[in-house]
C-alpha cells in the first residue's frame, strides 16, 4: 500500500490577474522507502506541492479538487489544529539552509529540541538529551559544536541541522525542497549522501524536489517530470532519463550539459513561459512544442503508457510512442 | 578578552568625542552674540569694578588661556556659576537631572513595551480591522504637535475636569509638612500623569510603526516557515520567532530617543513646568546664562554617547551574530 496517495490535486493562487493554477490535476503515489523525485523548472509548482503535503499554503492559495490520503486521513480536508499534529511529526521538511531556514537568534540544539518537544511535550530531560545528541551524531556534526549559534556554521552544517531537525520525530514522510540548491558541488555531494543513507537507514518516504535532474537521479528511484504545473512524464529513473518520451522532458534533458556528449547538445527553443491561467486538462506545453505545434492535435493531452510504471502525457499518442 | 578590549576602545573613543565636544561648545558660545559681562555686570558700576569683574572672570586673558582653563575646570566637575541662580551650575543640574531621568526613563520604557506588544499583534493581523486601527492610531500619535497636545491635555484634565495638577512636582503643602516618603511618591506620580501621556503618546506612535514594519519583514523569513514546519504554535511563532529578532531595532531606537528626549522633551518640561535639565536650557539660552546653557550641552551631549554605548552593548548581548 502507498505510504501516500495524491488524486487529481490541483491548486490555484488568487492573483490580480485571476485565479492562477500551480498544480493541475496530478496524481502520484508514494510508496515507503521509495524516493520520488518532482524535477521541472523554476515556476512548474514543485515547491507548492511540497507545501501543500506540510499544510503551508500561502493565504492567497486554495486547493480547487483532489485528495491526498495519507494514514487514512484526507489531508486536504484537515484545520489547522490538525496539521500541527502532523507537521514536523509524520511529515517534515528539509528546507534550503542558505536561505536562513534557522533562526539567528537562537542556538542550534535549543531549535532541534524544539522539533522534539513540539511533539512529545512530557519527554524527560534525560531523553531529551540523549535524543538530540543522537541526532547530532546522525547528521555528522561535533557535539561540541551544537551550543553554536547559525550564523558560526558553515552552509552544509546549517544543511544538516535541518535535516536533523526534520528527522527529530521520526517522520514517515520526509519533503526535501532543493536542499542543496545553494552548496558548493563537494558540500552538495556530501548532503545527498547523507540523505540517501538516512532514507535508507530510516525507510521512509521521502520527496525529493529539485530543478537539478543530476542530483534528483542520485537520490531517487521514482520521478516525475513537471512542467506548467502538470506532472508531464512518470517513471523510473532509467525510464524516465533513459528513453525520455515526452518532449518537453527531452529538452530538459537535451539543456543539461554533459561531458561526453557536449557537441551533441540541442539548444531548447522555449519562446514562451506556460500560461498558468489557462483551462484545466490543455496541455500547457503546447505553446513550446514544435511537434504538436505541426501537427495540430487537439490541445487536450491524456495519459499514454509506455511500460507498467512509465507514462507521459501528451496529445499525440505518435509523438511519444515514436522511436528515436 | 576580545571584549573588554573593545568595551575599553569604545569608552576611549567617548572620552575622545566627548572632548572634541567640549572644545566645539567652548567657541560656540565665544562666537554667540551677547556680551557675558554685561549680563552679570550692574550698569551702575564704575569702570574700575567692571574691569575688576571681568579679570575675575578670567574675560581678559587670551582666548587659548580661557580654553586651558575650561578644559581644567570641566575636568574637575567645575562648571562655573550660573549668573542668573548666583549657585553653582554642577549643583543646579544636579537637582534637575534627576527630574528629567524619572520622567523620560518612565515614558521611553513604557512606550516602548506597549509600542512592541501592540506592533506585534498589529504585524501579526495585518490587514484586519485592528491592524488598521492601530497603524493609523500610531501616525496620528507620531505626527502629533508636541506643545499643542501637551496643552490640550492639561486643559482638558489639569483646567476643566481639574484631576491633575497644572505643573510642578510636589503639592506645596507636602513640602512644609512631614509627610511620608510614600505620601511624597504618590504625589510626584500625580504631578508626573500628564506629561507622562504627552511623552509617551508620541513615543508611542513610532515604536509601533517601527515593531510592526520590522515584525512585518521578520514573518517574511524563511526562519518563519521552518518553525511552522515543525508544527509549533501560532502563539510560540509569534512570541519567541517573531518578535524575539523583530524587536532588535526597536532597542536602538529606544537608546536613541532615550537621548534625543533630553532636548526632544524641553517643550515638555516647559509646559507641565517640570523642573528638569530641558526646562532649565531654554531658561539659560533666553537669558544668556553662559554656563548653565554650556553644562546643559555638555550634559545632552555625554547622555547620547552614554546611550549610544549602552545600546551598542545590549545589542551584542540580544543579537549573537554581533560580537566585538
Amino acid at each position: 500500500m502507498a505510504l501516500i496517495s495524491i488524486k487529481n490535486l490541483s491548486i490555484g493562487y488568487q492573483t490580480k490577474g485571476g485565479l492562477l493554477k500551480a498544480v493541475d490535476n496530478i496524481s502520484f503515489e508514494i510508496e515507503q522507502g521509495r524516493p520520488l523525485g518532482l524535477v521541472g523548472e523554476s515556476g512548474c509548482g514543485k515547491t507548492t506541492i511540497g507545501m501543500t503535503l506540510m499544510g503551508l499554503l500561502p493565504d492567497n492559495a486554495r486547493i480547487l479538487s483532489g485528495s491526498i490520503d495519507f494514514q487514512n486521513h484526507d489531508l486536504t480536508q484537515l484545520g489547522e489544529d490538525q496539521w500541527r499534529k502532523i507537521r514536523g511529526k509524520d511529515i517534515a521538511m528539509i528546507f534550503q539552509a542558505a536561505m536562513n531556514a534557522l533562526n539567528p537568534v537562537m542556538r542550534v540544539d535549543e531549535q532541534v529540541i524544539e522539533a522534539i518537544v513540539t511533539h512529545k511535550p512530557g519527554i524527560s530531560p534525560g531523553d531529551l538529551d540523549k535524543r538530540v545528541k543522537e541526532l547530532f551524531d546522525l547528521v555528522e556534526i561535533p557535539r561540541i559544536r551544537m551550543k553554536d549559534y547559525p550564523h558560526e556554521y558553515s552552509g552544509g552544517m546549517k544543511q544538516r541541522v535541518i535535516i536533523a531537525m526534520a528527522l527529530a520525530c521520526n517522520p514517515q514522510l520526509i519533503i526535501a525542497d532543493e536542499p542543496t540548491t545553494a552548496l558548493d558541488v563537494i558540500v552538495q555531494d556530501q548532503i545527498l549522501q547523507e540523505i540517501r543513507s538516512l532514507q535508507m537507514i530510516m525507510d521512509t518516504g521521502l520527496i525529493f524536489i529539485s530543478h537539478d535532474i543530476a542530483v534528483v537521479a542520485s537520490v531517487c528511484r521514482d520521478i516525475c517530470v513537471m512542467y506548467g504545473g502538470q506532472i508531464v512524464e512518470m517513471g523510473t529513473r532509467e525510464e524516465v532519463f533513459g528513453t525520455p518520451c515526452h518532449p518537453y522532458t527531452k529538452t530538459l534533458l537535451g539543456s543539461y550539459l554533459s561531458l561526453n556528449n557536449e557537441w551533441k547538445v540541442i539548444i531548447p527553443t522555449m519562446r514562451k513561459a506556460p500560461d498558468l491561467t489557462l483551462k484545466s486538462g490543455c496541455c500547457r506545453f503546447a505553446v513550446n512544442c514544435k511537434i504538436c505545434s505541426n501537427a495540430g492535435t487537439s490541445g487536450i493531452p491524456s495519459w499514454i503508457n509506455i511500460s507498467k510504471t512509465h507514462r507521459a502525457l501528451c496529445c499525440s499518442e505518435g509523438i511519444i510512442r515514436k522511436k528515436k | 578578552m576580545r571584549n573588554q578590549i573593545y568595551i575599553l576602545g569604545k569608552l576611549m573613543e567617548i572620552v575622545i568625542i566627548f572632548f572634541v565636544i567640549m572644545t566645539v561648545l567652548f567657541f560656540l558660545f565665544r562666537l554667540s552674540p551677547g556680551d557675558p559681562v554685561s549680563k552679570v555686570v550692574d550698569p551702575m558700576l564704575t569702570p574700575e569694578d567692571t574691569q575688576y569683574l571681568i579679570e575675575q572672570m578670567g574675560l581678559d586673558k587670551p582666548i587659548w588661556e580661557q580654553y586651558m582653563v575650561y578644559l581644567k575646570n570641566c575636568s574637575t566637575g567645575n562648571l562655573g556659576v550660573s549668573f542668573h541662580y548666583g549657585e553653582p551650575v554642577f549643583k543646579i543640574i544636579k537637582e534637575r537631572l534627576g527630574w528629567t531621568i524619572l520622567l523620560f526613563t518612565s515614558s521611553t520604557v513604557l512606550a516602548a513595551l506597549v509600542g512592541v506588544f501592540l506592533g506585534k499583534i498589529s504585524a501579526w493581523n495585518k490587514g484586519s480591522r485592528l491592524d488598521n486601527i492601530l497603524s493609523i492610531s500610531a501616525l496620528v500619535c507620531y505626527t502629533l504637535f508636541i506643545p499643542w497636545f501637551a496643552l490640550l491635555l492639561l486643559w482638558i484634565f489639569g483646567f476643566k475636569i481639574g484631576i491633575f495638577p497644572l505643573g510642578g512636582i510636589l503639592s506645596p503643602e507636602l513640602w512644609v509638612t512631614n509627610s511620608s516618603w510614600f505620601a511624597r511618591g504618590l504625589d510626584i506620580l500625580h504631578h508626573m500623569i500628564l506629561p507622562l501621556i504627552t511623552l509617551f503618546i508620541i513615543n508611542l506612535g513610532s515604536y509601533l510603526l517601527l515593531m510592526r514594519s520590522s515584525m512585518l519583514g521578520v514573518l517574511r523569513e524563511d526562519y518563519i516557515i521552518t518553525a511552522r514546519a515543525k508544527g509549533l504554535s501560532e502563539k510560540v511563532i509569534r512570541n519567541k520567532h517573531a518578535a524575539k529578532n523583530a524587536a532588535l531595532p526597536v532597542v536602538t531606537s529606544v537608546g536613541l530617543s532615550l537621548a534625543f528626549s533630553i532636548n526632544g522633551g524641553a517643550l515638555t518640561e516647559q509646559i507641565f513646568t517640570w523642573p528638569g535639565i530641558g526646562r532649565e536650557l531654554i531658561f539659560a539660552v533666553s537669558n544668556n546664562d553662559y554656563p548653565l546653557a554650556q553644562a546643559c550641552f555638555l550634559l545632552i551631549a555625554l547622555v547620547v554617547l552614554l546611550a549610544n554605548f549602552i545600546v551598542d552593548m545590549l545589542y551584542a548581548y540580544l543579537d549573537p551574530r554581533i560580537t566585538h
